[in-house]
């Protein structure tokens, strides 16, 4: 039995089971567990082995709970259309970071959860959410010890691009390895009110000037997170006009003492 | 537009109606208070009806295959 049927038959399982149309991506998925469990005798047992760990605990508006060895989610909920208000929890213990255009332009995911137990990679997320307009909560606070740190140069530009209803990323973003743009990554965040940054690491132009209902822990947190730049050139940090005239006078000085321009 | 210190930060206002742009940034304003060592000149004043054309040519519609 080849990778490639095995594939197609957790495939068609997923699409039986969520009820949902063929546009699933599920290409780079054969790629990934090309990488996994290699303790397995034959690939008919690999096949067992993940189709019994598939467990979907009810329909519509409860938590789908996918268990899978493969690596990444690349493309997995591309362009899908799945029931509405879909809830998906993943668990992967050999994720490493690979995961973008996971739900770019997807209709009907309201939350997504990651657990892995694996950490310490860096991940690809260029696009994960692009488009992914009723998505409302993403959590990866319990993978990779929390911690979200995109790689690349332009990949991850995206990444939450017109996320219009979400409210909350949970997990600490770590963006001390972007050296790309990230400007255009929380365009049309119209409704993002919780997201959390590591301290010092943010180093590049970064926006929120759609995110007019970030909460207060959530600004401070992205004013922490600022890298000082006194010695290198000069970034620009964007906010929502409103959360910007609710700025204290100490949080505009501990910004553009760091060097970064508020706009 | 006009530059003040305020607080010992410069600060940029733009004139009445008018918008604040950084075209390098892309980036729009109604106010900017400028980073200790940024550079003031990479600010311009823009009116609103420039504002839609100025964010369609900055954000246009990418498709998947174009981001990659």
């Amino acid at each position: 039995m080849s990778i490639d049927s095995i594939m197609t038959a957790i495939a068609d399982k997923i699409r039986s089971l969520l009820g949902i149309s063929d546009k699933l991506g599920l290409v780079a998925m054969s790629t990934n567990l090309e990488t996994a469990n290699t303790e397995v005798a034959t690939q008919e047992e690999l096949m067992n082995q993940i189709i019994e760990t598939l467990y979907f605990k009810s329909a519509v508006g409860s938590d789908n709970f996918i268990m899978t060895y493969g690596t990444g989610l690349r493309s997995m909920f591309y362009n899908a259309v799945l029931p509405e208000n879909t809830e998906i929890v993943f668990c992967m213990p050999n994720f490493m970071g690979i995961i973008d255009s996971f739900a770019a332009s997807c209709t009907n995911l309201k939350s997504f959860k990651l657990i892995s137990s694996n950490n310490g990679f860096k991940y690809n997320i260029g696009s994960a959410f692009n488009e992914c307009r009723t998505i409302e909560l993403i959590d990866f606070s319990e993978c990779n010890n929390g911690i979200i740190n995109p790689i690349g140069t332009n990949e991850s530009r995206y990444v939450f691009r017109r996320c219009n209803n979400l409210k909350e990323i949970k997990g600490e973003f770590d963006f001390s390895n972007l050296t790309g743009e990230a400007t255009g990554m929380f365009q049309e965040c119209y409704a993002l009110e919780k997201i959390t940054f590591k301290e010092n690491a943010i180093i590049k132009n970064l926006s929120f000037s759609y995110s007019e209902s970030l909460n207060d822990d959530s600004i401070q947190s992205i004013i922490d997170g600022l890298q000082d730049l006194t010695n290198v050139t000069s970034q620009t940090l964007t906010f929502h006009k409103d959360v910007k005239a609710k700025l204290t006078e100490t949080q505009l000085a501990t910004i553009t003492s760091k060097n970064w321009t508020l706009a | 537009m006009k530059i003040e210190l305020i607080n010992n930060i410069r600060v940029i206002t733009p004139a009445n109606g008018m918008l604040l742009c950084n075209e390098t940034d892309k980036v729009l304003s109604d106010k900017v208070y400028l980073g200790v060592n940024a550079d003031e000149s990479t600010w311009t004043e823009v009116d609103e009806s420039e504002r839609e054309r100025i964010e369609n040519e900055w954000y246009e519609d990418h498709t998947l295959d174009e981001m990659g």
